[in-house]
């Protein structure tokens, strides 16, 4: 099925979840659970609205650093015009960070487009480089 | 089984009031814990969760992956060692002496966090005190950028706002104001007393318009310069967020401090998730001027070029010593092809993406449930740590005792 075209232009915010540190911390970073807390993407129910998408829908979160594949969480906390993603694998990823141009990545405010997909969330196989000794 | 008293290393708090059963294979019962600490002390029990001893993905005995560390270690040329922010003080010192005879690059988490603050708290440029002196006597807690109620779930409750003893007639909130500097909306927003919302990368904005020229003065300023005014005793706690949006520049804040000294008593301190970080930064400090990013290839030498990240960025380091640390969870993707290009051994505790990646995984002992040692609190106070049990795993001391013996 061909991608929307929709797009939008947000600043991202990475946060710390304490319910996902404890799940990894029970259950292993490998484990479904952990994984699929991870991807979820917090947008205001607005931003929602103009996507034109649902809650719990897919959207590809693009950034200088990567392009990743996440669920929507509505959450009226969060204010138009930015996004929230867990601290973790995926908000790593995204984070594209020049250490000659600034001290400290760049984890809490990224600039990412946002436009809906009909494909999977991207598993962590696809964010870590392949196992050397598989 | 009997209940023994131990200290939670799940992050910089070291609650040191928690009790565990242990039996063989489990922790059978735990009391005082957050859940965080909770599921990270009881994973120390399954086998499942316990980093396995690797070489090039290989099982082997943990005698043959200290072996082959040995090697690698060896023959590096430009070893960095990163991590430790897990270890005891102890074995901090230890690996600092390894750095030191190996000529390596030394560097931990902090690099990308919390170390400039560290730094001139350290120095005696920023004023600092205790969690002991905060509770009781502390009438106005600002958590600045930081989120405790996710990062430190006991930090209300254990140490500062929900832990004073003085109450108002009412009987529920402290006398104290409670105070939240955010760029979102957060469990603390929503219960603190005062929130200042500020814009992703304005809190250089807000910190100029509190040192108030005219031209920059806001409400907001005012209101933040009011409450401090009427303040007895104030304390800034300082989350990532504070020091992401000045990118590690603490200068600005530094002189907002110190203004804010003429009008009252204040204090900083760092909200330094990993439980020992702030040990390892003042052990580093001691022995070298420095909190972090150190080079002893030429004596000792200090800077932004010797970043984990920049290190790796560049692809600088051909042998990659972690100790319990995982560039994968701590750094942007603009590192890991420096991981990539070097020897990786990693010492921890747990599975990690780094244990699936590195050549030699050596599993090692948890301190607080399976070694003694000391650790250092988020707010610079030494935690002894007392032990739970015996393990088959050793400690960061003797696996770098043994890395330093082939040297």
């Amino acid at each position: 099925m061909k991608d929307d075209l929709r797009e939008m232009r947000i600043q991202l915010i990475m946060f710390e979840d304490v319910y996902l540190d404890t799940l990894r911390h029970a259950e292993g970073w490998e484990s479904a659970r952990y994984q699929e807390a991870s991807a979820i993407l917090h947008l205001s129910p607005n931003d929602i609205k103009k996507l034109d998408v649902k809650n719990g829908s897919h959207l590809q979160v693009v950034s200088s650093g990567g392009s990743i594949v996440v669920k929507i969480k509505s959450d009226p906390h969060c204010d138009e015009g930015y996004g929230c993603i867990p601290s973790g694998l995926y908000s790593n990823y995204l984070a594209g960070h020049d250490p000659y141009a600034s001290k400290v990545p760049s984890l809490k405010a990224m600039e990412v487009t946002l436009s809906p997909t009909q494909q999977e969330v991207t598993p962590f196989s696809e964010v870590l480089p392949e196992k050397r000794f598989a | 089984m009997s209940s023994e008293n131990i200290v939670c290393t799940g992050c910089g708090c070291l609650c040191d009031d928690i009790k565990a059963e242990a039996s063989s294979d489990r922790l059978a019962h735990i009391e005082n814990a957050c859940a965080k600490g909770a599921a990270y002390l009881s994973a120390v029990f399954n086998m499942e969760r316990r980093a396995v001893s690797l070489i090039q993905g290989q099982q082997r005995p943990i005698g043959e992956a200290i072996d082959e560390a040995k090697t690698l270690l060896a023959k590096a040329k430009r070893p960095l060692i990163f991590g430790l922010d897990g270890s005891t003080c102890q074995a901090q010192q230890m690996a600092i002496r390894l750095a030191r005879e190996r000529r390596a690059t030394i560097d931990d988490v902090s690099s990308s966090s919390y170390g400039p603050l560290i730094q001139q708290i350290l120095s005696g440029e920023l004023p600092t005190c205790s969690l002991s002196e905060v509770k009781d006597n502390a009438d106005v807690l600002i958590y600045w950028g930081a989120d405790p109620l996710n990062t430190h779930p006991r930090h209300l409750s254990r140490y500062t706002y929900y832990a004073y003893t003085d109450y108002n007639p009412a009987g529920w909130y402290p006398k104290v104001t409670l105070c939240s500097v955010e760029v979102r909306n957060t469990g603390l927003t929503a219960m603190s007393n005062t929130v200042f919302k500020l814009k992703p990368r304005q809190d250089a904005d807000f910190i100029t318009a509190i040192l108030g020229n005219e031209q920059s003065a806001t409400v907001e300023a005012d209101r933040f310069l009011q409450m401090v005014r009427k303040s007895r005793f104030c304390v800034v706690f300082c989350g990532s967020g504070l020091i992401s949006s000045l990118d590690g520049d603490l200068n600005l804040f530094s002189k907002m401090m110190k203004s804010l000294q003429q009008l009252t008593k204040i204090a900083v301190m760092p909200m330094v998730s990993e439980a020992n970080s702030r040990g390892f930064t003042q052990m580093l400090y001691q022995e070298t001027g420095y909190v972090n990013q150190v080079s002893f290839v030429d004596g000792v030498s200090h800077g932004s070029d010797f970043s984990i990240h920049e290190q790796l960025a560049k692809g600088a380091p051909d042998c990659v010593v972690s100790f319990d640390a995982d560039p994968f969870y701590l750094l942007p993707q603009s590192a890991i092809p420096g991981l990539e290009a070097a020897n990786v051994i990693y010492m921890g505790r747990f599975k990690t993406p780094l244990a699936g990646f590195a050549d030699v995984v050596i599993p090692t002992a948890l301190p607080g449930i399976e070694q003694d040692g000391s650790f250092v609190r988020m707010d610079g106070q030494k935690v002894d740590l007392p032990f739970l049990r015996d393990t088959p795993f050793p400690t960061d001391e003797v696996v770098i005792s043994q890395l330093m013996e082939a040297l």
